[in-house]
């Protein structure tokens, strides 16, 4: 199998999150000034279509207020040699910001008022589908969803999956010839 | 509509006539099999070995909502955002307190930088001679004190109570 080319290659620094985790005030400072514009942007690219630009101040606080919350336990749980700090910041944050949406109001509250439900570690469960085992490679599926669920140009979706296009061409080809056999249908 | 269309659509059709058919799995029973934010970072980053990734595909391509939180991850990470106001980045730091000795240090900076920053060196020059003149002055008025309680002493003695007197008394 072709390897996949990196969404968004690790070139960041890894961040040395030690002395922020034991609560060092300093770094703490630092890591707001240094990442708050990461989690702004996410938070406001996925409120203001919602038409809730009102609102994207008090979610990104409640980004940090996720992040601090418990000792920094979220924190804790990032791996630096997984991910770029930023763009697990951009999971959590856009993560968060969906959440929002769900819950349509939750105001901004104090760290000790915020519900455990809130300060979760990982983003709520989301309701799935169960596509008939055997029947589609998880590629395969993803693919037809991006082309026809999503509306994504085959450029576009290449570059969601990190691949060439004539490889979504192709795995979009065979996904297509199995549905066919399983819907009985002859292929063209 | 040309062929090539009305095949596409035929084509979606079927994608669309398949998940009408699966089966619906809740937030609750398909939990287990949803990937954390630190796999769907690594997904991001292109950084999942091949089985990981395939597991992070099978569940973007049957939750949607968790394709929305992966498309909108990847557009903002796209382009360079705005910066912060100013205010939430206050109020985000305030969020983890400051300890008390760097409370105190901060409180006497704000008190003397403003006399600090207009006077300089030379002010600080004439701080440490005006501490010079000062103590030398008040160790002199120390030492008259000294040399007064001296005297002091001698003239009371004679009021000090000596058991040879109590006869006299």
């Amino acid at each position: 199998m072709q390897q996949p080319i990196p969404l968004c290659p690790v070139t960041e620094p890894a961040e040395d999150l030690s002395r922020l985790v034991a609560g060092d005030k300093a770094e703490w400072d630092r890591f707001v000034q240094r990442y708050a514009r990461v989690i702004f942007a996410a938070v406001r690219r996925r409120l203001v279509p919602a038409g809730r630009a009102h609102e994207v101040d008090d979610v990104a606080q409640d980004v940090f207020v996720k992040l601090c919350g418990r000792e920094f336990h979220l924190l804790r749980n990032y791996d630096p040699g997984r991910a770029k700090l930023s763009t697990w910041l951009t999971v959590i944050a856009t993560s968060t910001s969906i959440d929002h949406l769900r819950r349509q109001s939750a105001p901004t509250a104090a760290l000790d008022a915020v519900p455990e439900a809130v300060l979760a570690v990982d983003p709520k469960p989301f309701e799935r589908i169960k596509i008939p085992p055997d029947l589609l490679s998880p590629r395969q599926a993803l693919v037809l969803e991006l082309l026809y669920r999503r509306d994504l140009e085959v450029a576009d979706a290449a570059e969601m999956l990190g691949v060439n296009p004539q490889t979504v061409r192709s795995t979009h080809h065979k996904a297509l010839v199995k549905l066919r056999a399983h819907f009985n249908e002859k292929s063209d | 509509m040309s062929e090539q269309d009305r095949r596409k659509e035929r084509d979606a059709e079927l994608w669309h006539r398949l998940r009408e058919r699966s089966r619906v799995i809740t937030a609750e029973e398909g939990s287990h099999e949803m990937p954390d934010a630190m796999a769907l970072a690594a997904y991001l980053d292109g950084t999942l070995d091949e089985r990981a990734r395939e597991g992070v595909e099978a569940w973007l391509a049957t939750a949607p909502e968790g394709l929305d939180l992966l498309l909108a991850a990847r557009e903002a990470l796209a382009e360079p955002g705005a910066a912060a106001p100013e205010a939430l980045v206050r109020r985000a730091a305030a969020l983890v307190p400051d300890p008390p000795g760097r409370w105190l240090a901060g409180r006497l900076r704000g008190v003397f930088m403003p006399l600090w920053q207009p006077l300089g060196w030379s002010g600080a020059v004439a701080g440490v001679l005006l501490a010079c003149v000062v103590g030398f002055q008040l160790g002199q008025s120390g030492y008259r004190s000294t040399v007064a309680l001296e005297q002091l002493e001698i003239a009371d003695a004679g009021f000090v109570f000596d058991p040879a007197d109590e006869e006299i008394l």
